[in-house]
């Protein structure tokens, strides 16, 4: 029987597994939930996966094709013998379009075609967060976003709180004026507020410039004064943890950072 | 010259004869070879059905010395086949006991097969309820627990 196996014997084959059958070894049992969550299981975990993909020459890619976004695995032997085969899925309730999504962390943020739902995805374990916009409100096709999360823990969860910034900062036709608004959602309170400290930023961030996580869980984008005469862009950082945003002080090593982010 | 064989036997006590060079893979049978020549070695522990499937093993995989030079009796891309056929016919409640008895012998190798074979296997599973049936585990939860998991499962990371 499988479950008689020692402990370090269950640990060497699960340690095996490819990350997407994690989610379902957590759920099947005592001893494998509390296995699965021990600290030295998942080092185990990485270190075997990694070993295994650079044996057969493998890595991971997400991909949207036809509004729909899915996890691949690529094997790429040699370049006479490249092939590709989807591992994961976005599944959502009514097949809804997703057109742009934001990566921080091996996590997706996800906005859908039509703007109504934003959706936090983890492509390795497939699972899903959806997220409704703020009271009295809704997503607008001006609206911008980014996911981080905070460098300390969260005190009840004792989780690093994922956020999500939807910020909008540009004029708007249909009112005529230009309208600017900075809000926050918590996915561990699961709450929209409003970022207070930016209410006439004398900076923009141009509508065809992405923002980028880079490790540590900020967002960096490419910004420009708004009325000054004309000075080079500079890069400007939203730092998750404090809620501001501020100039970006990056050293070549963190903007290539060895957790797969790129710009 | 004829080759040194020794003497394995299971727990219903039937033993088995079998050269040294094959029995020398496991880690523990080249150390007891050595500390207690010319005896019979008892492994209580595992069954005939187990120890022949070990044995089978072994005799596969043992590196033929007498054509001079480090050749193996296959070529590793026919070995690898041969490896999958070779765990693909066990059953399940056999799959473990081979794993463990690799484990006890210290037989990497095997070890290695078994434990890719059990993993591919959880992997084939479409969810939890598949990988219970598959191989007979109980769902200990309780209440509370599973509601902990629906809403971690809630929370993408």
């Amino acid at each position: 029987m499988i479950s008689d196996l020692p402990r370090d014997l269950a640990e060497r084959v699960l340690s095996r597994l490819p990350v997407t059958s994690l989610g379902g070894v957590r759920s099947t049992c005592k001893n494998w939930r509390a296995l699965s969550k021990d600290r030295i299981f998942t080092k185990r975990h990485i270190s075997e996966a990694k070993a295994a993909a650079k044996k057969r020459k493998e890595f991971q890619v997400v991909m949207m094709l036809d509004f729909r976004v899915y996890l691949f695995n690529v094997n790429f032997t040699n370049l006479l013998n490249t092939s590709m085969e989807r591992i994961g899925k976005l599944v959502s309730p009514d097949r809804i379009e997703i057109s742009q999504i934001f990566h921080c962390s091996g996590l997706l943020l996800c906005i859908t075609k039509d703007k109504s739902r934003l959706v936090v995805w983890n492509p390795c374990s497939g699972q899903t967060r959806w997220i409704e916009p703020p009271r009295n409100s809704y997503y607008d096709i001006l609206d911008r976003y980014a996911l981080g999360y905070e460098m300390k823990k969260d005190k009840y969860s004792q989780r690093p709180s994922l956020k999500v910034l939807r910020f909008v900062d540009d004029y708007d036709p249909r009112v005529n004026r230009r309208v600017t608004k900075f809000e926050i959602y918590n996915l561990n309170s699961n709450s929209w507020k409003v970022v207070d400290c930016v209410n006439d930023p004398d900076w923009e961030i141009e509508s065809h410039h992405y923002g980028v996580s880079i490790k540590g869980g900020n967002t960096y984008w490419c910004a420009r004064q708004k009325h000054d005469p004309p000075r080079p862009d500079f890069l400007i950082c939203f730092d998750f943890t404090t809620e501001r945003f501020g100039p970006a002080c990056l050293c070549l090593s963190a903007l290539l950072g060895r957790d797969g982010d790129s710009f | 010259m004829s080759k040194k064989m020794i003497v394995l036997k299971s727990s219903e006590g039937v033993s088995f004869v079998v050269e040294e060079a094959v029995a020398r893979q496991s880690k523990i049978i080249s150390f007891l070879v050595e500390e207690f020549p010319d005896r019979e070695l008892p492994l209580t522990n595992m069954t005939s059905e187990i120890l022949r499937k070990t044995i089978e093993y072994c005799k596969k995989h043992v590196v033929e010395d007498d054509g001079g030079g480090d050749s193996s009796s296959s070529s590793s891309g026919d070995l690898k086949e041969w490896d999958v056929k070779f765990v693909a016919e066990i059953d399940q409640p056999r799959l473990m006991d081979l794993l463990m008895a690799a484990n006890y012998l210290d037989i990497p190798s095997l070890l290695d097969v078994t434990c890719q074979k059990v993993a591919d296997t959880i992997a084939a599973c479409n969810d939890e309820k598949e990988i219970r049936a598959t191989f007979n585990i109980e769902n200990d939860f309780t209440e509370e627990e599973v509601e902990a998991i629906r809403m971690e499962n809630q929370y993408p990371i």
